[in-house]
C-alpha cells in the first residue's frame, strides 16, 4: 500500500513536470503575420494566397499596413507542426520578406512620446517591430564623443560612469551638444510621454567625453577614451567623430576594442568625397553613411571604399529643416538649456546602427562579428549601387531583430551556410569587398553575355564557313568588348584613387554610355546597331581590324538581346515603358547579329582575310 | 605656417561648425578661432596649421588652427 502511494506520488509530480515543460514551449498565438516586400503588387500577394490556400487579411487597417504589406492569416493552435513547416516555406518565398508567428503579446510597440510622430527615421528603420522583440536591455553603450548632459529626456536612461579625457575629471557633462543628441538617438528615454524616442531605451549609457566645447578632439584623448570604453564594460562604442589622417594608435585602439569583444561604429564623415574619414575606414570598424527621408544618399554623406552600412542621418532643406534627426541636447549657446534640435550629418546615422546594434546583442548575439553579420545581412541592399553609397544597404531594425532572436535555435554550422548562401544573393554572388568594393556585378548575366557572343559565333561560323576556323584575337577581343567589357575592373577599387577610370575600363561598349552614372539602364545611343555599324563602314577594308568588328557585332548581339530579354534594367531616356526599351534592345540585337552575319561574310569572300585567318 | 584664402561660412552639419571655404570648394574646420573671425560670408586670409592629429564631430575637411587673420580687400 505505501509502495503504490509513493509510485502515485512520483507519477503525479512527472505529469506536473511535463505539463510545466509543455506549458512553457508554447507561447498562444492563433494566427501568423506575413510581412510581403514592398515593391510586392496585390495580385502577387493573392496569387501567393492561392498556393498556399491562405485566407489572407491586412494586419490593420492602417497605412502602414498597406504600404508594408503586412498580412495576417488564421491557424489552428494544435497544428504547430506543420503551422512551423508552412511558415518555413513561406520564409522561402521571394516576395516574403518573413512569416512567424503572431505571439499574443505581439502588439507592435508604439511609444507615446510628444513628439515621436516626427521620428521619420525611426520608421524608416521599422523600429515599432523590432521594439516588440528587444529594447536594449543590459548592453552598456559608451558614447565616445563631446560627453552627455542627462537633460529631461534621458532621465529614465540608465546611466554608468564614465570619464572626461578633455578635462581629466569624473564628470564628462556635454558642452557642446553633439554627444548628448547622439545619446539620444540610442537611448532617449522612451514612452514617458516626454519629447522624442530612442532606439534602445533600455540599454545603459556610458559617457566619455573626449572632444571639447567647439567639437575638437585630440588624437590621443579618442584612443584613451576608446580603451577606457573596452575596458570598463561597455559592449558597443558609439563613434560619432573622424578625421581626415590615418593613425596607427586609433587603428590599435579599435582592434583592441574589437578583440575584447566590442562592436565599434563609426560615421562616414560629411565631406561628400569617396574618402572615408578614420577611424571609419578602419578594419573591424562599422562605418556608416547617411540617408535621408526618402532614403537616398544624403548630399553631405561620404561613401565609397569602406562603407558598410546606410542608416537615416538626415538631409535637411531651408524649407525643411525636420528633415534632420530630431532628438534632445543642450543649447549650444546656453549649456543649462536643453532643447529639442534637428541635427544632420553621419554623426546622426551612426547611433541608429549603434542602437539597433544593442539590440541584437540584448538577443544574446555578443560576438562583434556576428553583430555587423547581422547588421550587413539584414540591411536592404541599393539596386545599382556602383559607388558604394549604401555599403550592405540600408539599415532594418525588424529584420535584424528577426534575424537575431533567431540566432540561438539554429545549428550554428547551417546558419553560417544559410548567411553564406543570402550573402551571395544579397551583394551580387562573390564580392571580396576589400578590393572589390564597388556594389555588385551582375557574374551570371556577363558570364551568359559572354557565352552567348561564342555560340553565336559558332552559329556563324557553321552557316557561312563549316571548314575554315577564324576565332583569331581580334574577333575575339570584339566579341569580349561587345558583350561584358572587362567586367571585374568595375568592381575595382584602389584606397584613395577615383572609381571612374575602373568603372570605364571595365565597361562593355552598350554600357559605356551610362558607365559613369547611378544606373544600370543602358544609353540607346551606346546599346544600339549605331556603333558597330559606322564603325563596320569604316573599317571593313581593313585586314584584321574588320574581324574585331564583326566580334564586336556578334558581342553585342548577345549583350543586346540577353539585356532585352532575360536581364532587362531599363533604357534611359525610355521613361518607365518596360516593352519599349526591351523591343529597342531586341531590334538592335538582331540588327547587330544580321551586321555579324553579312560583315563575316563580306571578309571571307575576300581571299586575303581568309588565307591569313585560317588554320 | 601657411596662409589659406577663402570665404568664412557656418555650415549646418552636425550640431553646426565654422569653416574656411577655399576657392576650390574645400572646407577646413577652423579650430581656436578668434570671434571676430567668425562672421557669415567673411573674405579673409588665415595664418594658420593644419592638424592632422586632431578629430572632429564634423568631419568636414581638415583641421586649420588659426594663428592670425587679415581681411582681404
Amino acid at each position: 500500500m505505501k509502495f503504490r502511494r509513493w509510485l502515485g506520488l512520483c507519477c503525479a509530480c512527472l505529469m506536473a513536470l511535463l505539463l510545466t515543460a509543455c506549458g512553457k514551449g508554447s507561447t498562444p498565438y492563433d494566427s501568423i503575420v506575413v510581412n510581403f516586400v514592398n515593391t510586392a503588387t496585390p495580385a502577387q500577394i493573392s496569387a501567393i494566397a492561392k498556393e498556399y490556400n491562405l485566407p489572407l487579411r491586412l494586419s490593420s487597417a492602417s497605412d502602414f499596413a498597406r504600404n508594408e504589406a503586412i498580412y495576417l492569416f488564421d491557424v489552428d493552435a494544435s497544428q504547430q507542426g506543420s503551422t512551423r513547416r508552412l511558415i518555413k516555406r513561406l520564409t522561402d518565398e521571394a516576395l516574403i520578406e518573413y512569416a512567424h508567428p503572431n505571439y499574443q503579446f505581439q502588439a507592435a510597440f508604439v511609444p507615446n512620446d510628444r513628439l515621436y510622430p516626427q521620428q521619420w527615421n525611426l520608421r524608416a528603420i521599422h523600429m515599432p517591430e523590432a521594439w516588440d522583440i528587444s529594447q536594449g536591455e543590459g548592453v552598456t553603450v559608451a558614447v565616445v564623443d563631446t560627453g552627455v548632459t542627462r537633460v529631461p529626456d534621458l532621465a529614465q536612461t540608465e546611466f554608468v560612469k564614465g570619464y572626461d579625457f578633455v578635462d581629466d575629471d569624473d564628470n564628462p557633462e556635454d558642452l557642446q551638444g553633439h554627444g548628448t543628441h547622439v545619446a539620444g538617438t540610442i537611448a532617449q528615454s522612451t514612452n514617458n510621454t516626454l519629447g522624442v524616442a530612442g532606439i534602445a531605451f533600455k540599454a545603459k549609457i556610458m559617457p566619455v567625453r573626449v572632444l571639447d566645447a567647439n567639437g575638437f578632439g585630440s588624437l590621443s584623448d579618442v584612443v584613451e577614451g576608446i580603451r577606457y570604453a573596452a575596458d570598463h564594460g561597455a559592449t558597443i562604442i558609439n563613434l560619432s567623430l573622424g578625421s581626415r589622417a590615418s593613425a596607427q594608435l586609433m587603428q590599435e585602439a579599435v582592434t583592441y576594442a574589437h578583440n575584447k569583444g566590442v562592436t565599434v561604429i563609426a560615421a562616414a564623415g560629411n565631406e561628400n568625397s569617396n574618402q572615408v574619414s578614420f577611424p571609419a575606414r578602419y578594419e573591424h570598424v562599422i562605418a556608416v553613411s547617411a540617408t535621408g527621408p526618402n532614403g537616398e544618399k544624403a548630399p553631405y554623406s561620404n561613401y565609397g571604399v569602406g562603407v558598410d552600412i546606410s542608416a537615416p542621418g538626415g538631409a535637411k532643406t531651408p524649407d525643411h529643416p525636420e528633415y534632420g534627426i530630431l532628438q534632445q541636447t543642450i543649447n549650444r549657446r546656453n549649456p543649462n538649456e536643453a532643447v529639442f534640435a534637428y541635427f544632420q550629418g553621419t554623426s546622426m546615422a551612426t547611433p541608429h546602427v549603434v542602437g539597433v546594434a544593442a539590440l541584437i546583442q540584448a538577443q544574446g548575439v555578443k560576438d562583434p562579428d556576428k553583430v555587423e553579420q547581422i547588421l550587413k545581412m539584414s540591411a536592404t541592399p541599393v539596386q545599382g549601387d556602383k559607388q558604394n553609397f549604401y555599403g550592405a544597404g540600408r539599415l532594418d531594425a525588424a529584420r535584424a531583430l528577426a534575424r537575431a532572436s533567431g540566432q540561438q535555435e539554429e545549428n550554428p554550422l547551417v546558419l553560417w551556410f544559410k548567411d553564406f548562401l543570402q550573402y551571395l544573393n544579397n551583394n551580387g554572388y562573390l564580392n571580396p569587398r576589400f578590393w572589390f568594393d564597388g556594389g555588385p556585378i551582375a557574374l551570371v548575366p556577363k558570364l551568359l553575355m559572354v557565352v552567348g557572343g561564342y555560340i553565336i559565333l559558332v552559329l556563324i561560323r557553321w552557316w557561312l564557313a563549316p571548314k575554315r576556323l577564324f576565332a583569331s584575337v581580334p574577333l575575339l577581343a570584339g566579341i569580349l568588348l561587345g558583350s561584358a567589357g572587362l567586367f571585374p575592373l568595375q568592381g575595382l577599387a584602389i584606397v584613395g584613387a577615383p572609381r571612374w577610370p575602373f568603372q570605364l575600363a571595365g565597361s562593355s561598349l552598350p554600357e559605356l554610355g551610362t558607365a559613369l552614372a547611378q544606373t544600370h539602364a543602358l544609353n540607346p545611343l551606346f546599346a544600339s546597331v549605331l556603333i558597330p555599324g559606322l564603325l563596320m563602314l569604316l573599317l571593313l577594308g581593313h585586314r584584321r581590324w574588320r574581324w574585331a568588328v564583326v566580334g564586336l557585332c556578334v558581342g553585342m548581339a548577345s549583350h543586346l538581346l540577353l539585356s532585352g530579354s532575360l536581364f532587362y534594367e531599363g533604357v534611359v531616356w525610355f521613361g518607365s515603358s518596360a516593352w519599349l526599351g526591351r523591343s529597342f534592345l531586341l531590334l538592335n540585337g538582331v540588327l547587330c547579329l544580321g551586321l555579324a552575319y553579312l560583315g563575316a561574310q563580306a571578309s571571307l569572300e575576300q581571299p586575303s582575310t581568309a588565307l591569313a585567318l585560317r588554320k | 605656417m601657411q596662409e589659406y584664402s577663402g570665404k568664412i561660412e557656418f555650415l549646418d552639419i552636425e550640431s553646426g561648425v565654422w569653416v574656411l571655404t577655399v576657392p576650390s570648394g574645400e572646407h577646413y574646420a577652423l579650430f581656436r578661432a578668434p570671434k571676430d573671425l567668425l562672421q557669415e560670408g567673411l573674405q579673409v586670409t588665415i595664418q594658420g596649421q593644419v592638424k592632422p592629429d586632431m578629430l572632429t564631430v564634423a568631419q568636414v575637411g581638415p583641421v586649420l588652427e588659426v594663428k592670425s587673420f587679415k581681411l582681404q580687400p
